[in-house]
């Protein structure tokens, strides 16, 4: 599904090149969980976004679903990308003035979905997270738990077949954490590939392979 | 999708409505100003435009050393059938417009002047009747033609139509009949009779030659041209048939001028008739228009970035979930539209609330209607989507080009610093707020310096009445002596000249090529008026050939040389000097004082005035009088008056008013300007929130970071400033240039200026940079 072939990422300095990311050679087939791990500073989010489409590689080779993304115009990019790929943050990233139902919704109104299929859509997955009661509520009214639960519901509300959550329970308590990383293996034993930036051992656990990475370099898997 | 962009953007707008209302408050101040103004130039523009013939219309003048638009009666008579290209004449006078009287049920009541036109003019102007037939309604010399309106102020609920009007014309009463009624004529129209009389009966009262001598200027010519005539031919051909027919001293230099020029493209032809605009005076205030909804946009430019940096966040998330760019630039468009439509709804009310001040200052009685402004409301509307569109896309672009990790990284894109762009609008916004008040100053103090100058004479206490047409000096005489019975009144005088523009300005040459003004005058002129004589004594009764000199007059002859009685001047003319007056403004200050002699003439032609000097803090108490006597002598004439001082506020009016209106949007660009800087100030402290706690934990004094926070302005402010000094030294000195006296542009004006601009700013931005500079710093830490 995802084929990396050389990729490094280095910002230039006057005279000389910070490297993040150096030659990352990594191959991901769809239905994996992927943990990446690592200290702080070792670009493990710079390759989550990379993957994402987010960002861009200096150098290398993208592969997405044999597309090549390196040579890709920013609007196939954008369509590729809201059509496959979910994301969920550390901070949740909801936006702040809309309420819960509205936040979830977002995608599927820049895929220019229609109103009662999006109405069902969102219904059927605050049904399931057991969020219906909270729809209406902003996003400054919730627990941390509950707005990673919302951040979630929208990752995966346009059915993406990637999912990328960069230390998804870093702000959460250790209950609220285990029950999303419990929701994301559901989604994952669902089908939907899965990669996770993550600092715990525990969280990496329930995925089924484990990439580190130190200095930009991938150690070893 | 529109219904979430909506949502998001009302949301926004509610949430942040400190920074919104600042938005729309400035945005919509800026537009209603500009509206305003260009209500005024759409009604300037709109002269004469809905006439069917408008571009086969064109007035006759003459294009001399003084251009002049008062022409020949004879010269429709003498091209009648003459050249083919010419379908219809009209000549349109007006004569004695101060003693045009109307007198119904004993009341005598001075009317708007009456106009003699050839009854041509109904067709040529376009101009509708109610009642009455436009063929013959001006045939008869004893025809009058009224307005709807005019008849109901005279016949209250009756007809008027072939009632009998008796017309004051001159010395004389005439029964005339209505034989029209005219309908209402728009307001834009270049003329707008009341009262219009057949030209035949001028030939009935005049002198016989008015309507044969070439030498009579005494009418407006148009021309009704047949399709496609060729005017420069036409123009020729007239001068040359002319010039074979007048006898050989007159020397035809005709020109023709369209009639949609004429209302505003007129400021340098003398002798008009009807109502006159400016097309300078149009671009001014078109200039300043466009540099206030500048500054209006600059300002909602600024702050809609300054916000949107706080909304990078959203940006990011939307770009994640799925946005693409051309998203986010619609998401930014429709924001910034809305807040214009808002703004548009606000400046509306504010534009219809505004436009009687407007009616004032412009002097004109501009009317809002949908129907009839319709292209008005469409350019407004159009101004309100174009500020939408520029502001929310500059934004949009800037933002949505970002990459989404960029939004997330909490850099600021627009931050308190770096930007040139902001810099720029900014610096522009300065130079424009350091000119006005600049600008504002200045045009204050001139007219002030007017009011306050020493004249030389008494203008608060003297009140001016104009003689009646075939006064005697009998009468007169008889008027004056009672008149000094009186406490309340000093002294009265007759003469040809009050200054500064009562009566006829006549000159005369004493000596070869020496044009002095010459006034005709009683021996009561200089006490009535408070003239000091700096040598020799007053004039006396029955002293012919004496005369007085004024200082200037006096100093051109003798330059030096001591006064001594009975100084003599004049070649054929020979007069002997009693007197030398001290120097008074004969004319506004516009005009340089000239030289001027006084003399007791006895020639009745030419003396038109009475002037009556009241006693201080006597004053109703001698109008009253002067009137009482006034109706038992001249029981015929209406008793109007008018002060000296009132006339001279009546010729400055044109500068007050643009003093006024420069007040006003100095005013109008300080709070603008103000708003915008106080919104900027407050984002910066709420950008640098943290910065602000940080450098406070290492002990940062509040006036440490104050000083952080407004340095940036203060700096793009004195640099404004610089810029702004010789710009509006030139502008002003052209300006003042208007005046033959004027105050000089001293440093202390633009040290003033720089000072308030200073002090307004800085008012402006330290109580924001105060505030966020004694916030508690773990407050602000701990917002992370």
């Amino acid at each position: 599904m995802i084929k990396l072939l050389g990729v490094s990422k280095y910002y230039q300095n006057k005279f000389d090149k910070t490297y993040i990311l150096r030659n990352i050679n990594l191959e991901i087939k769809e239905g994996e969980f992927v943990s990446i791990m690592g200290p702080s500073g070792a670009g493990k989010s710079t390759l989550l976004y990379i993957i994402g489409m987010l960002d861009s590689a200096s150098e290398g080779e993208y592969y997405f679903l044999d597309e090549q993304v390196h040579k890709m115009k920013e609007k196939r990019l954008t369509e590729l990308h809201k059509s496959h790929i979910g994301f969920v943050f550390q901070q949740y990233h909801l936006i702040d003035e809309l309420t819960v139902y509205e936040n979830i919704e977002t995608p599927l109104l820049y895929q220019k979905v229609s109103g009662s299929e999006r109405k069902g859509k969102v219904a059927e997955l605050l049904d399931r997270f057991n969020m219906v009661a909270k729809k209406d509520l902003f996003p400054n009214q919730l627990s941390g738990g509950q707005q990673q639960l919302a951040a979630i519901a929208r990752a995966i509300i346009s059915k993406p077949k990637l999912i990328l959550a960069d230390e998804p329970t870093g702000n959460l308590h250790s209950d609220q954490g285990k029950e999303i990383m419990q929701l994301l293996k559901k989604l994952n034993d669902e089908g939907t590939t899965i990669i996770q930036v993550t600092h715990s051992e525990e969280n990496a656990k329930y995925g089924n392979r484990i990439i580190k990475l130190s200095d930009g370099w991938i150690e070893k898997e | 999708m529109l219904k979430s962009y909506f949502k998001i953007a009302f949301r926004n707008l509610i949430k942040n409505r400190n920074y919104a209302l600042i938005n729309i408050i400035g945005l919509s101040l800026g537009m209603a100003a500009v509206f305003v103004i260009t209500r005024f130039v759409f009604e300037e523009l709109s002269y004469d435009q809905d006439n069917q013939f408008k571009n086969r219309i064109y007035r006759v003048y003459h294009d001399g050393k003084e251009k002049s638009g008062a022409t020949q009666a004879i010269l429709t008579t003498a091209i009648e059938d003459k050249f083919p290209e010419i379908e219809k004449t009209v000549r349109i006078g007006k004569y004695w417009q101060d003693y045009n009287l109307i007198r119904y049920e004993n009341r005598i009541e001075k009317v708007e002047p009456f106009y003699f036109a050839d009854p041509e003019i109904f067709d040529v102007l376009n101009i509708p009747l109610l009642q009455g037939n436009t063929e013959t309604c001006l045939d008869d010399p004893d025809a009058v033609v009224i307005t709807r309106q005019f008849g109901e102020k005279y016949f209250p609920g009756q007809n008027p139509f072939g009632k009998i009007l008796t017309i004051r014309y001159g010395n004389s009463f005439y029964d005339r009949k209505i034989t029209a009624i005219l309908d209402e004529i728009p307001k834009n129209t270049y003329l707008n009779p009341d009262v219009l009389l057949p030209l035949k009966f001028l030939e009935q009262v005049e002198q016989s030659d008015l309507f044969t001598n070439w030498g009579f200027n005494s009418v407006t010519t148009l021309f009704l041209l047949k399709k496609n005539a060729e005017i420069e031919q036409l123009t020729a051909k007239l001068n040359n048939f002319v010039s074979a027919l007048a006898p050989e001293w007159f020397k035809p230099d005709y020109r023709l001028q369209p009639l949609t020029r004429v209302h505003l493209y007129s400021s340098d032809i003398s002798c008009r008739i009807g109502e006159y605009g400016d097309i300078a005076q149009v671009r001014l205030y078109g200039a300043i228009a466009l540099i206030i909804l500048i500054i209006a946009c600059i300002n909602f430019i600024n702050l809609s970035l300054v916000q949107s940096s706080r909304r990078i966040k959203e940006i990011g998330v939307r770009k994640v979930v799925g946005a693409g760019r051309s998203a986010l630039v619609y998401q930014s468009l429709l924001e910034s539209i809305l807040l214009s439509v808002i703004s548009l709804a606000f400046a509306f009310l504010l534009l219809k609330l505004l436009l009687p001040f407007a009616n004032q200052i412009f002097n004109r009685q501009m009317q809002l209607s949908l129907t009839e402004n319709l292209s008005f409301f469409l350019v407004m509307i159009f101004i309100a989507l174009l500020v939408g569109l520029v502001c929310g896309g500059s934004t949009a672009l800037i933002f949505s080009s970002l990459k989404p990790v960029t939004l997330f990284s909490n850099k600021q894109i627009y931050s308190s610093g770096n930007s040139l762009f902001k810099r720029t609008m900014l610096a522009f916004q300065f130079v424009t707020f350091c000119g006005l008040i600049i600008a504002s100053l200045v045009i204050r103090n001139q007219m002030i310096y007017l009011s306050g100058k020493q004249l030389g004479y008494n203008t608060e206490q003297v009140m001016v009445i104009m003689r009646p047409p075939g006064d005697t000096n009998k009468k007169y005489n008889v008027f004056a002596s009672q008149l000094q019975n009186h406490s309340a009144i000093q002294s009265v005088t007759i003469s040809s000249f009050v200054p500064p523009v009562f009566g006829n300005w006549i000159t005369q040459s004493l000596e070869k090529d020496e044009n002095m003004e010459w006034v005709i005058a009683d021996t009561s002129y200089l006490s009535a008026l408070d003239m000091k004589l700096v040598a020799g004594r007053n004039l006396r009764e029955n002293e012919p050939g004496a005369i007085l000199l004024n200082e200037t007059a006096y100093k051109k002859r003798f330059s030096n040389q001591p006064f001594t009685p009975d100084m003599e001047i004049g070649t054929d003319n020979k007069k002997r000097i009693v007197g030398v007056v001290q120097d008074f403004h004969t004319h506004a200050l516009y005009q340089k004082i000239d030289p001027l002699f006084i003399e007791n003439a006895g020639i009745d032609d030419f003396i038109a005035c009475i002037s009556i000097k009241l006693s201080a803090g006597q004053i109703p108490e001698g109008i009253q009088q002067a009137k009482q006597i006034w109706q038992k002598i001249y029981p015929n004439d209406l008793f109007s008056f008018q002060f000296i001082d009132e006339k001279f506020d009546q010729i400055y009016q044109n500068d007050e008013q643009f003093a006024q209106l420069i007040s006003f949007f100095t005013f109008l660009a300080v709070v603008i300007a103000c708003m915008g800087l106080f919104g900027l100030i407050s984002f910066t402290a709420v950008q640098r929130t943290k910065e602000i706690g940080i450098r406070k934990t290492l002990g940062a004094t509040i006036q440490n970071i104050a000083l952080l926070l407004c340095r940036e302005y203060l700096i793009i402010g004195m640099i404004s400033f610089v810029f702004a000094v010789p710009i509006l030294y030139y502008l002003m000195e052209i300006w003042l240039q208007r005046f033959a006296y004027h105050i000089n542009l001293d440093w202390w004006i633009f040290a003033l200026s720089g000072l308030i601009a200073f002090s307004i700013a800085a008012l402006t931005v330290s109580f924001q940079a105060i505030k966020a500079a004694t916030a508690n710093p773990v407050e602000s830490l701990r917002y992370e």
